[in-house]
């Protein structure tokens, strides 16, 4: 029961890999750095178009089709859309304000079987695409994080708790690049706003600590501040 | 055991949860649109700096289980499945504790198949802290029949999940927080964790609120005493000056300790060091030192608990890993600090702390730095950590806990210092200035020390020490005066004195015989009462 060295036999693991719903493509190169060109928050424009409801009437209701899906298609998958602006030097990311104090990132749940970049982009249209006029290029190539959520409660850890072998929920966050100029339709119950990076760091107060921890996360990245 | 309707555990989910309730009534006036969606959606934000609502569990009536069930199943976790619901079906629940915080529910659910209660099972719902959601070590569980409960709590303890005995309790209030106990000890490093309030950022210095220990224990008293302090630069190279402080630590059990102890490489090197200086001290550290012999050893994982079973209970198992894996590196900071504290915990270091300690009192550290500042040892070597302090004085974690333990010490405390003041009169009027000194310091000491030094009666026995003290070390005739007048202090303090024949001598040269006569009412000075006894001796 115990190996020589002193620790406990264990066994088979309870998971494969951190992230299960993905193939692990050990060994395969990847660069050690990443650069990404930024464009100037001032490149875009804001329209307004009708207001986008949410699918849940309330908290209950959420998760209540949260447990009734789960049980037919499984663990539930949401894509996030990171977009990346510069201003001052800094990035800032955008960000959309419901009310005074509640922030999300654009994005939302995934069809059954439903490609993530595919299905990012379909949400992003819904979300912040023009219903009549230029489709908007979103350009995704990298994926930043990911979130579980362990239990039908609302929270998210950036794991899978050691004693979860199945999670309800699994967030992607996704980096999107954008064109150099477009327009985007912001639904009239949503403001759309560009957050610097010191705002969001360590301020998981009020923004949560998904969109908090951004900073960190793409820290490694090279972002090229083009005029 | 309990029985729960269908419609009871599901109602949570439905309708009746008041949490989420709550919430929502609280921010809906912060919003401009009432969407409740995005209301509970904040609040669930702002549910992640709270700490999670104790479940209460009243086992009797139909409406309190339902809405304790709400609680309990809303603040942990709430994975009931539709499958479930079945019209008038009733639910058996019980919890198992004594799990590893790694045990998956996929290993209860492996043990309950090997013991035929599958079928039977409804549900499972792990316990976790809201902060990070690692499990506390126990769970719900609820099956169809009472039988199976039966059947669990006779079966289970007998398997071993993960090198530990689960523990089957019934589904009462009182199991529910003896498993939260158990768990809350280990919890108390989040708790450091997550203390919100002010806190700054200076580079890599934090400057926060203070931490649990703190909180908790009683104050030292105010200042740090000087002969007990075990500071940084001595546990290298010299010996802890004055109380003896190996044997307190023997006996430390549960308590908070900050600094984890040495592990691996450093500690072959502090042993010998010990060697030489505190003989006592290699005892304790060869405890530890069998399953760290090399520096791969575990740092008191699962295999060096065996060592140390009694000492914690199995709950704390849940915190050792994490911090003992990231610690690995930290180790030769962290072994100046652990030195004194024995406590293979790993256990309470907390996730945060690596290589950097949180500071207690800021007694000599460098300036400016306020409590709870989350400092690195190495960069202010001469900062004291509160965890080290407290060990050696204190005996258990929490401050006094009852009146029964309060008075004993306090009444300890009234005999040490006039035993102390009568020693060290009668040495002083003997001619011997440094030893009455010295016994006044280690009375001080010895209070101020105490969990109960923050009472204003300790207070003043303190006061009456020094007050001795400042009088026997001014020299002259006017001493014996102070002496007698701190005598009569003391005495009015309702402090037991003692005076010796030699103190009295010198009082009746004074003529002070008014004062005794005043006195002798006074159970202390009986032997007093006659002026007459006093010339014969």
């Amino acid at each position: 029961m115990v190996r020589e060295n002193g620790w406990p036999e264990t066994g088979e693991t309870a998971l494969r890999s951190s992230i299960p719903s993905q193939v692990a493509e050990l060994g395969k190169e990847c660069p050690l750095r990443r650069a990404l060109l930024l464009r100037h928050v001032g490149n875009y424009t804001f329209a307004t178009k009708d207001p986008q409801t949410e699918r849940d009437t309330s908290v209950q209701a959420r998760f209540q089709r949260m447990r009734e899906e789960y049980d037919v298609v499984g663990m539930r998958r949401s894509v996030e859309a990171v977009i990346v602006v510069h201003e001052h030097s800094l990035p800032h990311i955008l960000l959309l304000q419901i009310g005074t104090s509640f922030y999300k990132l654009p994005g939302g749940e995934l069809e059954q079987g439903e490609d993530e970049r595919k299905g990012l982009s379909r949400l992003l249209d819904e979300a912040l695409g023009n219903p009549e006029g230029d489709k908007t290029e979103w350009k995704i190539e990298d994926e930043i994080s990911n979130w579980w959520r362990p239990n039908f409660d609302p929270p998210r850890y950036p794991y899978i708790p050691a004693h979860c072998t199945k999670p309800k929920e699994q967030i992607k966050l996704l980096l999107v690049q954008l064109p150099e100029k477009a327009t985007f339709s912001v639904p009239r119950n949503y403001k759309l706003i560009a957050v610097p990076l010191y705002e969001l760091y360590d301020n998981s107060t009020c923004y949560g600590p998904l969109i908090s921890s951004l900073p960190t996360t793409l820290s490694r990245f090279n972002f090229v501040y083009s005029s | 055991m309990t029985d729960l309707t269908d419609d009871d555990l599901l109602d949570s989910f439905t309708g009746t949860a008041e949490l989420p309730a709550d919430e929502n009534e609280l921010l809906a006036d912060l919003k401009e649109e009432p969407d409740d969606l995005f209301d509970e959606a904040l609040g669930e934000e702002q549910n992640g700096k709270v700490e999670p609502a104790k479940p209460v569990v009243a086992p009797v009536v139909k409406e309190e289980v339902s809405a304790s069930a709400t609680r309990s199943l809303s603040s942990t976790n709430g994975s009931m499945t539709r499958k479930s619901e079945r019209s008038g079906e009733r639910k058996y629940c019980c919890y198992v504790g004594n799990i590893t915080w790694w045990t998956t529910d996929a290993d209860l659910r492996q043990a309950i198949v090997e013991m035929d209660l599958e079928p039977d099972l409804v549900d499972m719902k792990f316990f976790e802290n809201r902060t990070n959601g690692s499990s506390k070590g126990y769970a719900l569980m609820v099956f169809h029949s009472e039988d199976s409960v039966t059947k669990l709590t006779e079966g289970l303890p007998k398997r071993t999940i993960h090198n530990q005995q689960p523990m089957v309790l019934p589904y009462t209030k009182q199991s529910l927080a003896r498993l939260e106990e158990a768990s809350m000890k280990t919890m108390s490093s989040d708790g450091k964790r997550r203390q919100g309030g002010e806190i700054l950022n200076l580079g890599t210095i934090r400057i926060g609120p203070s931490m649990n220990q703190m909180n908790r224990g009683p104050t030292m008293g105010g200042n740090i005493v000087p002969t007990v302090k075990l500071t940084l630069p001595t546990l290298m190279g010299g010996r802890p000056p004055g109380v003896p402080a190996p044997q307190p630590l023997m006996s430390l059990v549960t308590g908070p300790p900050v600094a984890p102890p040495p592990q691996g490489p450093p500690r072959p090197l502090m042993n010998t060091n010990y060697q030489q200086q505190q003989p006592s001290m290699p005892q304790m550290n060869m405890q530890m030192q069998p399953p760290m012999m090399t520096n791969t050893a575990p740092p008191g994982m699962s295999a060096p608990p065996p060592l140390i079973p009694n000492m914690r209970p199995p709950g704390m198992q849940v915190n050792q890993q994490p911090p003992g894996m990231m610690q690995m590196q930290q180790m030769p900071q962290m072994g100046q600090m652990g030195q004194m504290n024995q406590m293979p915990p790993m256990a309470q270091m907390g996730m945060q702390n690596l290589g950097a300690v949180r500071i207690g009192l800021p007694s000599n550290g460098p300036p400016g730095i306020m409590p709870g500042a989350h400092i690195n040892p190495q960069v202010y070597p001469g900062y004291q950590q509160m965890g080290m302090q407290q060990h050696p004085m204190m005996q258990r974690p929490e401050g006094p806990t009852n009146d029964a333990e309060f008075e004993e010490i306090m009444s300890r405390n009234r005999t040490v210092s006039s035993s102390a003041i009568s020693r060290a009169v009668s040495d002083a009027s003997s001619g011997d200035i440094e030893g009455a000194i010295e016994t006044l310091l280690t009375a001080i000491s010895l209070i101020k020390s105490s969990k109960v030094s923050y009472d204003d009666r300790c207070k003043q026995l303190v006061t009456s020490l020094q007050d001795t003290l400042a009088g026997i070390e001014t020299k002259g005739s006017s001493r014996l005066v102070t002496v007698s007048a701190i005598v009569v202090r003391v005495a009015a303090a309702g402090t037991t004195v003692v005076i010796d024949s030699c103190a009295i001598d010198c009082v009746v040269e004074l003529n002070m015989c008014r004062f005794l006569s005043l006195l002798s009412p006074r159970p202390s000075l009986t032997p007093l009462r006659r002026p007459t006894h006093l010339s014969a001796s």
